[in-house]
């Protein structure tokens, strides 16, 4: 019993599968042009999240990757303007161990100090793209009032103090008659505290003491400033208001010789703080590092992953691209010698 | 026997040889015509005069014709979810990466949320810089324009199932008042033994074209009366009657809209509620896109706006008084929602934030986008411009675990952007199922359409060897008739030339 064929499907047959083939070949097409699948979704299905959440992780990996650049920047810059500040104290401080308290070039000591004071505030009011660096998280103001500026609440205060201490302004002649314990008692007493606490807010600082902090990898978020109200940076100040104006020039010996030691002690202790200030800053700086290393090669995975969700094997595509040519010429020419098989050519 | 005699069956033969090339003609007429012709077979019977064409009936087969339906029905409705997830798929797009670059050519909530939260961690590292505020607010107006897009084409694609059902509706009705005449013409012209094979031909049409819109079982009585039922057994044509199908159409669609049933004769065959609910054609795979596929995808995507109204709503940070929505809310909102429908749809960028509506985008790090009057909300009291705490918190609250409605058919508990990607892979789940599917519904119906063709179709080489039979059958018959004409006037002649 032979089974019985009828015409249309004979014709239909090869109508549907090259219609199916030709399909398949443009998907194919689109796939070895873009070396991904031709509808990524359809294909991934249940896993085209997957494929969704390695792009957006990987795309806030780089976004972070390029934040770290500007939190990088912005702590190099800190790190260099507190290694200037480090070795200008360092060399005022070694002046004065030289002049052993002797006041001969107390002069030349005193314009010293007068520099380091004018270069201790401009450094601490640096800007960077707009933004105080050393103003805490309040970097629309600047940091330090400068003691230079007109009518400075700081120089006002360290004003009425030694002259409600002495009867008689820093500038005057009559500083030589201060005596070294009385000169002590005014450093301990009244100057100091100018230095420190709602003094220091108020004469000095408008810096907030909250530092800057960043995110610097997905889980990490690190400090990424350093404000003006450390104590190094007062320490600083004081040593180099009581050397600039205090009368350093006309100051009897021991009285000199009081205030120089002073300054020596919160020098030396100032420049250990600063010192320990660059080793932190420094750690933060290797941590964006590591951070940003870190994410590069948690990129390159990611990025491998995505392709190997999305990617095509181009060999395999080519494979079926001719596979799908030959079997479609194939069909053409079968369609039309199956137009030529028919009874009626031969009757 | 007689001449005659001889002759009249000569005659005979020829009428029945001529009967049967008219049916033959028909055939090869009708041979390309797979959908609705089915090979007429001529019955002949032999007489006492010679033979004659008794009946004319057609080749049929009834269980491939039973699975041809079926798989009809089954491939449409396949077609119809596949139609509409292929448009719901629009709120996703294009989900490769481009090129080298990781960032996203997909248009998903999710990929929006991500665009966001690069832009707020830029911010966060440049807090002072309104540019990146100006930004950060710019992509998440983004993302909620974004919610609100794919929601008005999810509610787009439940119009579209509507408006389709209406029409297949309308169809059904049409097809079955059709049946209704064919069906009582077939039961009359079998009473009188006429051919109503054509008539059969066009009432298998009509069921093909039936069993598109809604799926169906058929039975036949033995005076060709045929009676249709959906495949979940309700009545749609009995006793030489059709059955009314209605619906009554809903022309826009909300979160909070659901649409009416499909109820044939009275009984709803659509819808959760239904007892009897149809399984199969267009009418069953628009129902459940309607009810169903889009119900569930806008229900992720109202998880998705909850979730980030929540995240970044404003603590009250003087006093114990109310959260309030932050840089995302609602129109209009004075407190956070306490459900989430249609909150999708809704989810806009407070204006006071929104630099485009006259807003300060600075407020972002500040805080007191709730309400700017009131300085309670304000996070950064002593207005610091590198003031980060909040940006921080909100980058925290962005990434940290909310939970969601169980509407949503995926996971309840999740990060938003784990969410958002679970929502995406959810639909291209549904849409890669649906087209294997259909794949494989639609080779079902080539092979049962070719398995019918072949059996009921015709064979033009098989009816052209027939033909020449009936030409070899004539053309002796035909010498058969001059034969016994020649006998005839050879008897005339003889009887002439008799002797008188």
């Amino acid at each position: 019993m032979t089974s019985y064929i009828s015409t249309q499907s004979i014709s239909s047959s090869m109508r549907q599968s090259i219609l199916k083939m030709q399909a398949e070949l443009a998907a194919s097409q689109t796939e070895l042009s873009t070396g991904t699948y031709a509808d990524i979704g359809q294909t991934l299905g249940a896993r085209t999240g997957d494929s969704l959440s390695l792009q957006a992780q990987s795309s806030l990996l780089q976004t972070i990757t390029d934040t770290n650049q500007t939190v990088a920047t912005r702590l190099d810059t800190t790190q260099t303007i507190l290694g200037s500040l480090q070795s200008n104290a360092q060399d005022l401080l070694n002046s004065l161990i030289e002049s052993n308290g002797s006041n001969s070039n107390a002069g030349t000591i005193q314009a010293s100090g007068e520099s380091n004071l004018q270069s201790l505030i401009s450094s601490l009011n640096s800007t960077l793209g707009g933004d105080y660096i050393f103003s805490g998280t309040n970097t629309s103001n600047q940091a330090i009032t400068d003691y230079y500026g007109p009518a400075a609440p700081n120089k006002a205060a360290v004003d009425s103090a030694f002259t409600a201490a002495f009867g008689i302004p820093q500038t005057n002649a009559g500083v030589s008659a201060i005596s070294a314990s009385s000169m002590q008692t005014f450093l301990d007493t009244a100057f100091a505290p100018l230095f420190q606490g709602a003094n220091w807010a108020a004469g000095w600082s408008s810096a907030s003491s909250q530092t800057l902090t960043n995110r610097i990898a997905e889980s990490q978020t690190v400090d990424t400033s350093v404000s003006a109200n450390h104590p190094a940076f007062q320490q600083l100040a004081q040593a180099y208001t009581m050397i600039a104006d205090l009368g350093t020039q006309n100051l009897s010996s021991p009285a000199y010789q009081t205030v120089t030691t002073v300054a020596r002690n919160l020098l030396t202790s100032a420049i250990s703080s600063l010192t320990d200030l660059q080793a932190g800053v420094g750690l933060v700086q290797s941590d964006i590092n590591d951070a940003t290393n870190q994410m590069s090669l948690q990129m390159n995975i990611l990025s491998t992953q995505i392709g190997n969700l999305e990617s095509v094997n181009p060999y395999e595509i080519t494979t079926r691209v001719t596979d799908l040519q030959t079997q479609i010429e194939t069909s053409y020419s079968l369609t039309a010698q199956l137009q030529q098989l028919s009874l009626v050519k031969y009757l | 026997m007689s001449l005659s005699s001889a002759s009249n069956i000569a005659k005979s033969g020829l009428n029945t040889v001529s009967a049967e090339s008219s049916v033959l003609s028909r055939n090869i007429t009708g041979a390309s015509d797979t959908a609705t012709y089915s090979r007429k077979i001529a019955n002949v019977i032999s007489t006492l005069d010679g033979s004659r064409v008794a009946s004319v009936t057609r080749a049929s087969n009834l269980a491939v014709f039973g699975n041809l339906l079926g798989a009809t029905s089954a491939s449409a409705t396949q077609n119809a979810i596949s139609d509409g997830l292929d448009t719901l798929n629009q709120t996703v797009g294009d989900v490769s990466s481009s090129g080298s670059s990781t960032t996203s050519n997909s248009t998903s909530p999710a990929a929006l949320l991500s665009n966001f939260t690069n832009a707020l961690q830029s911010y966060e590292a440049s807090p002072s810089s309104s540019t990146l505020a100006a930004a950060a607010v710019s992509a998440a107006a983004a993302a909620a324009r974004g919610l609100n897009s794919a929601v008005a084409t999810v509610n787009q694609v439940r119009e579209q199932a509507d408006s389709g059902i209406a029409a297949s509706v309308q169809t059904i009705n049409s097809l079955l008042g059709q049946f209704q005449t064919v069906n009582a013409q077939i039961v009359g012209g079998s009473a009188t033994g006429g051919d109503v094979t054509d008539l059969q031909d066009s009432r298998d049409s009509i069921l093909t074209k039936l069993a598109q819109q809604i799926g169906i079982t058929t039975t036949t009585g033995s005076n060709g009366d045929m009676s249709i039922y959906t495949d979940s057994g309700v009545t749609l044509f009995q006793g030489g009657a059709a059955r009314s199908v209605t619906f009554s159409p809903t022309n826009t669609y909300t979160a909070a809209t659901s649409g009416n049933a499909v109820f044939a004769d009275g009984i709803p065959i659509t819808g959760n509620s239904a007892a009897m609910p149809v399984a199969t054609g267009k009418i069953a795979g628009l129902a459940s896109l309607r009810d169903s596929l889009a119900v569930t995808y806008q229900a992720q995507l109202d998880g998705i706006a909850g979730a980030l109204i929540n995240a970044f709503s404003e603590t009250d940070q003087a006093a114990p008084g109310p959260d309030l929505p932050g840089l995302f809310t609602t129109q209009g909102a004075t407190s956070l929602p306490t459900s989430t429908t249609g909150l999708a749809g809704q989810i806009t960028v407070n204006p006071s934030v929104d630099p485009s509506q006259g807003g300060n985008a600075l407020l972002l790090r500040d805080g007191g986008i709730s309400d700017t009057a009131n300085s309670d909300y304000t996070y950064n009291t002593t207005g610091d411009a590198s003031y980060t705490a909040r940006l921080s918190q909100l980058l925290a609250k962005l990434s940290a675990t909310q939970t969601y409605s169980a509407s949503g058919g995926i996971i309840t508990s999740a990060n938003l952007s784990d969410y958002a990607a679970a929502s995406v892979s959810w639909l291209e789940a549904q849409r890669s199922d649906v087209s294997s599917q259909s794949n494989y519904q639609s080779t079902l119906l080539s092979t049962a359409a070719t398995a019918l063709s072949n059996a009921t179709g015709v064979n033009i080489n098989d009816e052209m060897s027939k033909m020449l039979d009936l030409e070899n059958s004539y053309s002796a018959t035909a010498k058969l008739l001059t034969t016994i004409d020649g006998m005839f006037s050879m008897l005339m002649t003889d009887l002439g030339n008799l002797p008188a």
